[in-house]
């Protein structure tokens, strides 16, 4: 069912944790709430879960306003950080519970359950106590807990953070395969990026309780809102320049550090011809020096990480620059070499300053 | 060799460490907890005519003392259920409270325990005597038509008790509250349950160790009270206490003394296990993590 949040505002006396959300998920999508500790995504989640009221603003489910709706009549399936089983129950019992409240018959439920534990790979562990699982289990005990009720939506607060990193990636496209399959319509805490970006239809950036932008993965990674959203999502160089000439939508501009490049503007440059511009460590080619259209460096650190390298040089100026190429064209450049920038001409973005 | 040779003297003085540690503890407890037990027992079965359970025959062959034991398990219980029916909400509430008030609120149901058994009796006397304040406020609501006494009843003495007692059940209940993840509360909600459901099913569930050591706690302090029986509850309020100090300090009586207190004794013993046994339900008395 498709979820819609209309300007969601939570208060704490003075403090606002959610300044306010707008955001409609269609049926059967998943939105990833990302954003920086503290930036109100327990909040927004747990008001559309029902265990905080909304200062202001409405939830809707389907066609219904949910605002004022109890917790336990609103049919969601809801995955906690810290998966909150309960202790006293059996893997089994914890994934019954909600069946149980439902009333569905001895039969069926434990059909379900047991359908449930073999989908995700659970069965044999039945039986153990919260505390005899491993975290993973835990988190798929938990998951099958909330899939189990077949609920009109899922709600996942940063379930993954207490997996270890390799863990955590199968575990997410794992969830994600099981969401689509079963046309669930999402909400996803987390504070990774690439988290967000791997399994999420759309994301949501917030900042101080403030929604920064909204949109798919590349939108948000080639053409971000401000500042805050091209430097959380992935890695972010930042060239402050001159706009020559171009209207509001894109223009020219003459970076301090030499060069000219063409960049498409974030926001209506105003009366200031100032800007800075995004250049993405992957927009930017290693050259031998002197080439025009390049800008001068010195290598600082080489950083291999397989399939990729990073390539940490310093302009005349002192700005530090990161580059990322493939590991045949890094082999140009060896620490404290003079080397090229050339940044490529497309996917720039440039930011009033 | 001489290297092995000192690494088993190292793990031999490992091995006493604890036993070291734990050595001054366990004398206090035997020179006084553990002996005096012992030698009032030895004493509870001595009579006239050399050793024998003369004492005991003596208790359970007259109505008196039955009534005695009777009198002071059902006040303990009344002082129990009172104390766990005003605690427990109130340590839940607190404990879930968000307020910066919390705090400052638990601290002040402490505050009775501050102060000595004597002087709150004596302040109970104030309130329960014919023409005390608890006496004239239900007269002039017109609750009753003649002044009260509560003073010198069983049922001022369960007022007293609760009282006193009161602080401590909230406090382990509060502790226990406390480790108890609200998401778990959450999380039964959001699986269907109402909120008393899920309360029930999972905050008292997981409480139940904690709400068996409150009241055993205020249980075993209730039967075992001596000055506020005494002071609140004068002749009218003989309990096992009081009567264990009549026969010991006024009639001498050391053999007889002695055979009430080790019936006490047995007899609370077999209530907290029963207690904790039927509470339990599988009998895990392993705190929730
Ligand atoms: N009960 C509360 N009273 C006062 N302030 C609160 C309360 N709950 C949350 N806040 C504040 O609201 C803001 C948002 O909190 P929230 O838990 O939603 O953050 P978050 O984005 O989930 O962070 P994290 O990634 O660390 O979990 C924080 O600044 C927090 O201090
Ligand atoms: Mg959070």
């Amino acid at each position: 069912m498709q979820i819609e949040l209309r300007q969601l505002r939570k208060t704490y006396g003075p403090a606002v944790a959610v300044a306010e959300i707008s955001a409609t998920i269609a049926q059967g999508k998943m939105l990833a709430l990302l954003g920086p500790s503290g930036c109100g995504k327990t909040t927004t989640l747990r008001m559309v879960a029902g265990f905080i009221a909304p200062s202001s603003g409405s939830i809707h489910v389907g066609a219904r306003d949910i605002t004022t709706l109890p917790a336990h009549k609103r049919d969601t399936g809801l995955v906690f950080q810290s998966y909150a089983l309960f202790p006293h129950l059996s893997a089994a019992e914890n994934i019954a519970f909600g069946l149980r409240r439902r009333g569905v018959a001895r039969a069926e439920r434990e059909q379900r359950v047991t359908a449930m534990l073999d989908k995700l790979k659970l069965s044999g562990l039945a039986e153990r106590l919260p505390r005899q699982l491993s975290g993973g289990q835990q988190q798929r005990v938990a998951v099958a807990r909330a899939l189990v009720i077949n609920p009109s939506i899922l709600l996942l607060d940063e379930p993954f953070s207490n997996l270890d990193a390799k863990l955590r990636e199968g575990t997410g496209l794992e969830l994600s395969r099981l969401q689509r399959e079963l046309g669930l319509t999402s909400i996803f805490v987390t504070h990774d990026q690439s988290e967000a970006m791997s399994i999420a239809d759309t994301i949501a950036v917030m900042k101080d309780g403030v929604l920064q932008q909204i949109g798919s993965a590349s939108e948000i990674y080639e053409q971000p809102a401000n500042r805050f959203v091209a430097e959380f999502i992935g890695r972010a160089n930042f060239l402050p320049g001159r706009i020559l000439t171009g209207d509001g939508r894109s223009h020219e501009v003459a970076l301090d550090a030499g060069i000219t490049v063409p960049a498409i503007a974030s926001a209506h440059p105003g009366g200031s011809s100032r800007v800075e511009v995004l250049i993405r460590p992957e927009a930017i080619a290693l050259t031998e020096t002197g080439r025009s259209g390049s800008l001068m460096a010195t290598v600082e650190a080489i950083s291999y990480q397989g399939a990729t390298v990073y390539v940490h040089a310093r302009l005349a100026d002192g700005t530090l620059v990161t580059c990322a190429t493939t590991p045949e064209s890094s082999r140009i450049a060896a620490q404290g070499d003079a080397i090229g920038l050339q940044p490529a001409r497309t996917r720039l973005v440039s930011f009033p300053i | 060799m001489t290297a092995e040779r000192q690494g088993a003297g190292a793990r031999r003085q490992a091995a006493l460490v604890p036993i070291l540690l734990f050595a001054p503890c366990v004398l206090v407890y035997a020179i006084f907890f553990i002996w005096p037990q012992a030698s009032l027992l030895a004493i509870s079965a001595s009579s006239k005519s050399g050793p024998g359970l003369d004492q005991y025959a003596r208790f359970f062959g007259d109505s008196y003392y039955w009534e005695i034991l009777g009198r002071t398990l059902g006040m303990g219980i009344t002082v129990t259920v009172i104390t766990l029916v005003l605690g427990l909400p109130t340590a839940y509430v607190l404990a879930r409270s968000q307020s910066r008030w919390a705090g400052l609120l638990l601290l002040l149901t402490t505050f009775p325990l501050l102060v000595s058994a004597v002087v709150r009796s004596f302040g109970w006397m104030v309130l329960f005597f014919r023409d005390g304040l608890v006496s004239r406020t239900l007269l002039a609501l017109g609750l009753i038509d003649r002044p009260v006494q509560t003073m010198y009843t069983m049922t001022g003495v369960i007022i007293a008790l609760a009282q006193v007692l009161l602080p401590l059940m909230v406090l382990t209940l509060h502790g226990v509250f406390k480790s108890i993840d609200r998401d778990l509360e959450y999380a039964a909600m959001s699986l269907g349950a109402r909120p008393a459901v899920a309360l029930g099913l999972v905050t008292l569930r997981l409480a139940r160790g904690g709400i068996v050591a409150g009241s055993l706690l205020v249980f075993s302090l209730a039967i075992s009270a001596f000055a506020t029986p005494s002071l609140v509850g004068g002749a009218r309020a003989n309990v096992m206490a009081t009567a264990i100090y009549e026969q010991t300090v006024e009639l001498l009586d050391w053999p007889f003394g002695a055979a009430l207190a080790a019936i006490l004794l047995v007899v609370v013993l077999g209530l907290s296990l029963a207690y904790g046994a039927l509470i339990e339900g599988r009998g895990e008395l392993e705190a929730p993590r």
